[in-house]
């Protein structure tokens, strides 16, 4: 019985343990910035007209970008919230700053960032990375970015990594406005129609034909205001057979206020051209994650999506990839781990409307501490997808009997030339695998952290070795922490 | 035609996706199924009469069976269903049961049976009926039951409500054989609660109506009870069928295992929900579901919610979808040994149907279904050897 463990001595003690852990080990992520008032400019709390026009004039956006934000803003009133996934009764638009931007410009030298902000991206080790990883850093603070470099030789190829500020009132205004919410409209959903309203922030990407960057992209976000918005939006166009790995970070600190994620991500990957996307999402434990991801694919395209979430109060996250053009392909490689008073309803859709095209879901979903993990996914296959191939494979492993774990997947398949397979398992870990472990020497504690380490390994294994290792840092602090 | 609420999904996902729930047409003609209770049922089986709803309400109360609130599941909301005894197709059936003022009928088992019971139903054209009927299976005793639902050429509307309580090592083997003619609507719905050692083996075939709505939920509330489920059919031209099966592991040690196996043909449109919905406390349930569709029609089209719910840790949980054409290095065995396309797929559209025809312990009705097939293979166009 849940219940008569829970109040055992054990686990008064475990928690415990949990407690000092959070307060020590979390400490990477939670640590708080003081933000002094006369650093930072915000907009009013809400969600106004006013509001919007404000955040347009900060932002000096072209006529055209705040007709677009004003129509959202009328969409996202006349949209009802989402009926089916997890609760978010505790997210009160009207409590919500929208905009919070350091008065400080895009810095190309890290030198030049301000202190306060430099010191939380070192302890989030973001200059190491990219010292040590990376072909491209952007790093966001609250709604905008504080600091962008790219390396030369990536330069060289034409390959273009800047802000969304800059992309939309430079030289690439035509690109953005031809793409920007093309994927993702407004009218998607709710938040998406909130995203058109006040985005800022973001990266803009674009690879000319035929570049290949060989080391990976990044950029960090982190939201260090309390009852703040971040509404980022990335837009990556791989042009016909180029090649670019994007990684994402995300984190904040934890505050007593509802804080709120409603980032957007398109992508647009051309002929025959590969992308890889991958994110470790870890915001603290009072957000609520609304974000939208989607991928369009053209004749022989490849968009690859590897997705680790672990932090967040809630989470509707769902990448989807459209396989537009004959011979695409797509993957979504995830994990998922929901801790105490977190629900995650996360997965991946796929549309096939190419003929040949195929697709490839892998995810894991871990539970433990009361967490609620949802594994939730469609694959549509058109009648034109002649030929096309999907197969979905979803594990998910409780941890404990007070947590909850769902697997939700849909198919639409709407032709008889295409083979789909669906897998799902739910279980526990193994007595077996932890006495085994155990009788050589491992605690019990170290056996069932490197079996949910190695139950996650299929999405570690896919991202670069310093972001593995900070996976499974975080797999290891969710498991003694709870 | 007036509209209900059936088949809703166990948890609420994308409402794009038009999967949490079907819209069922009500004619408004439909009335209870008459004609005689009592005659021919062998010794150890007993009519107990027509319950009203106040008598329905006792006899679930006199049994332990009450309505309990679900815990929030996955998504915002409890589970939509508010039913003592649930069912797949969910509340509205049992709604439109009581409007209609049609009456449950209770039948008792209280001695092991040894041959099959069969109850027979042939429709006629313009028939507008509704069955709602109680098979209470006492402590340790054994049955198996066909009902065998059939009819003339013509149209009409039949709607089967079946509620199912297995006491204490009681074990059921219930056959549901339908094969009405095209112009019928069809609904077949199910609600069954397994106490401890209860076993149910439930085999529905579908080969008739061009429109059928299914729905089964198997409550396995007592410690070791198992299920065994299948369901076979075949979606012809024009056809549309809709359905919802689950199975709740509540008790300790419980085994459900469901199995789908269907063919679309042509035009035909299936909708399937399947969920494997554990329970807390439900430790050592094991629950395998397998879904298995051959398409054969261009325009065919098929939906499907596999689900599994999990809100207790020691469980063993599983379901697998294969959805497919005829596979390519099959037909290609076939035809090397002089089996043409046409014959290949006969070959396979029977072996599915076959495979849970064969388990119906009546060799009529065996019979039955190898001549709907014949017929059917004849039917079709191109037919190589006309029977």
């Amino acid at each position: 019985m849940a219940e008569a463990r829970k109040d055992s001595p054990i686990d008064i003690a475990e928690d415990r343990k949990g407690e000092l852990l959070a307060d020590v080990e979390r400490g990477l992520y939670d640590f708080k910035e003081e933000e002094r008032e006369e650093d930072f400019y915000k907009v009013d709390e809400g969600l106004t007209e006013a509001i919007v026009r404000r955040i347009s004039e900060e932002k000096h956006d072209p006529e055209w970008m705040l007709d677009f934000r004003l129509k959202s803003l009328k969409i996202y009133n006349e949209l009802e919230i989402p009926d089916w996934g997890p609760p978010i009764d505790g997210l009160d638009m009207k409590h919500i700053v929208t905009y919070v931007k350091p008065k400080t410009g895009m810095k190309a030298s890290w030198d030049e960032v301000p202190e306060d902000i430099k010191n939380a991206f070192e302890k989030l080790g973001i200059p190491q990375a990219e010292r040590e990883a990376l072909a491209g850093v952007g790093a966001q603070y609250d709604s905008e970015l504080v600091y962008h470099n790219v390396r030369k030789d990536v330069e060289a190829q034409g390959v273009i990594y800047t802000d969304m500020e800059s992309a939309l009132t430079g030289e690439y205004e035509e690109m953005v406005r031809s793409h920007f919410m093309k994927l993702v409209p407004p009218t998607d959903h709710k938040f998406a129609a909130l995203h058109g309203a006040v985005w800022s922030g973001g990266s803009f990407v674009y690879a000319p034909p035929g570049s290949k960057v060989e080391i990976p992209l990044q950029s960090y976000f982190r939201l260090n205001a309390p009852g703040a918005g971040q509404f980022e939006h990335t837009l990556i166009i791989i042009d016909e057979g180029a090649d670019v790995h994007f990684i994402e970070g995300c984190s904040a600190p934890k505050y007593n206020v509802a804080n709120l994620h409603a980032g957007c991500v398109e992508l647009f990957v051309g002929k025959n051209a590969h992308l890889r996307y991958s994110t470790i999402e870890n915001w603290s434990k009072n957000m609520y994650n609304l974000n939208t991801k989607r991928a369009i694919c053209e004749e022989g395209g490849t968009i690859e999506w590897i997705s680790g979430s672990f932090g967040s109060h809630v989470s509707y996250l769902y990448p989807t990839s459209v396989l537009k053009g004959d011979h695409s392909h797509g993957e979504f490689t995830g994990v998922t781990f929901a801790g105490k008073g977190q629900n995650l309803d996360t997965g991946a859709k796929m549309i096939h409307i190419g003929k040949n095209t195929s697709s490839f879901i892998d995810t894991k979903s871990i539970c433990k501490s009361g967490g609620i993990s949802t594994y939730r996914s469609s694959v549509e296959i058109r009648k034109q997808a002649e030929g096309s191939k999907a197969s979905v494979n979803c594990g998910s492993l409780m941890l404990d009997s007070i947590s909850r774990s769902d697997t939700v997947p849909a198919m639409d398949i709407r032709t008889d030339k295409a083979d789909v397979g669906h897998e799902a398992k739910i279980g526990r870990i193994s007595d077996d695998a932890v006495f085994y472990m155990m009788s050589r020497g491992v605690s019990e504690a170290e056996a069932r952290a490197m079996i949910v380490s190695g139950f996650a390994n299929p999405v570690s294994k896919e991202l670069p070795l310093e972001y593995a290792a900070e996976m499974n840092n975080l797999i290891k602090l969710e498991m003694e922490m709870g | 035609m007036s509209e209900i609420r059936v088949n809703p999904l166990s948890v609420l996902t994308w409402n794009k996706l038009e999967l949490n729930y079907a819209k069922m047409g009500v004619d408004a003609a439909l009335k209870a199924e008459d004609g005689p209770r009592e005659n021919n049922l062998p010794e150890g089986v007993s009519f107990k009469g027509a319950l009203d709803d106040a008598a329905y309400a006792k006899w679930l109360a006199d049994n332990g069976i009450e309505y309990v609130k679900e815990a929030v599941v996955a998504g915002k909301y409890p589970m939509p269903e508010e039913q003592a005894l649930p069912t797949g197709m969910g509340a509205e059936v049992d709604k439109l049961l009581a409007d209609k003022k049609v009456p449950a009928i209770l039948y008792e088992v209280s001695k092991t049976i040894e041959p099959p019971l069969r109850f027979d139903y042939t429709y006629s054209d313009g028939d507008a009926v509704l069955e709602n009927m109680i098979i209470h299976v006492r402590k340790g005793c054994e049955i198996t039951l066909i009902l065998n639902i059939g009819g003339e050429a013509g149209s009409g509307y039949v709607g089967h409500s079946l509620k199912l309580f297995l006491e204490e090592g009681a074990k059921l083997t219930l056959v549901r054989l339908q094969m009405l003619p095209k112009g019928f609507q069809y609904f077949e719905d199910a609600g069954a609660r397994l106490m401890d050692r209860a076993e149910l083996k439930y085999i529905s075939l579908q080969l008739g109506s061009a429109k059928t709505y299914l729905g089964a939920c198997f409550d396995q509330w007592g410690y070791e009870s198992r299920l065994w489920a299948g369901l076979g059919y075949i979606g012809l031209k024009d056809s549309f069928l809709d359905h919802n099966f689950v199975d709740t592991f509540r008790g300790k040690k419980t085994v459900g295992v469901m199995r789908f196996n269907g063919v679309l043909m042509d035009n035909a449109v299936k909708v399937s929900r399947e969920t494997l919905d554990f329970r807390q406390y439900c430790t050592g349930a094991d629950g395998d579901e397998e879904e298995d569709l051959l398409v054969l029609g261009e325009d065919a089209v098929n939906k499907a919610n596999p689900m599994i719910l999990g809100e207790e840790e020691d469980v063993s949980g599983r379901h697998a979808v294969s959805v497919g054409r005829l596979s390519q290095d099959m037909l290609f065995y076939m035809q090397s040994r002089g089996i043409d396309e046409i014959k290949a797929q006969e070959l396979m559209v029977r072996s599915r149907i076959m495979q849970l025809a064969s388990q119906i312990p009546d060799d009529e009705l065996k019979k039955n279904v190898e001549r709907y097939l014949d017929r059917l293979y004849c039917d079709r166009e191109n037919c190589p050897s006309p029977c």
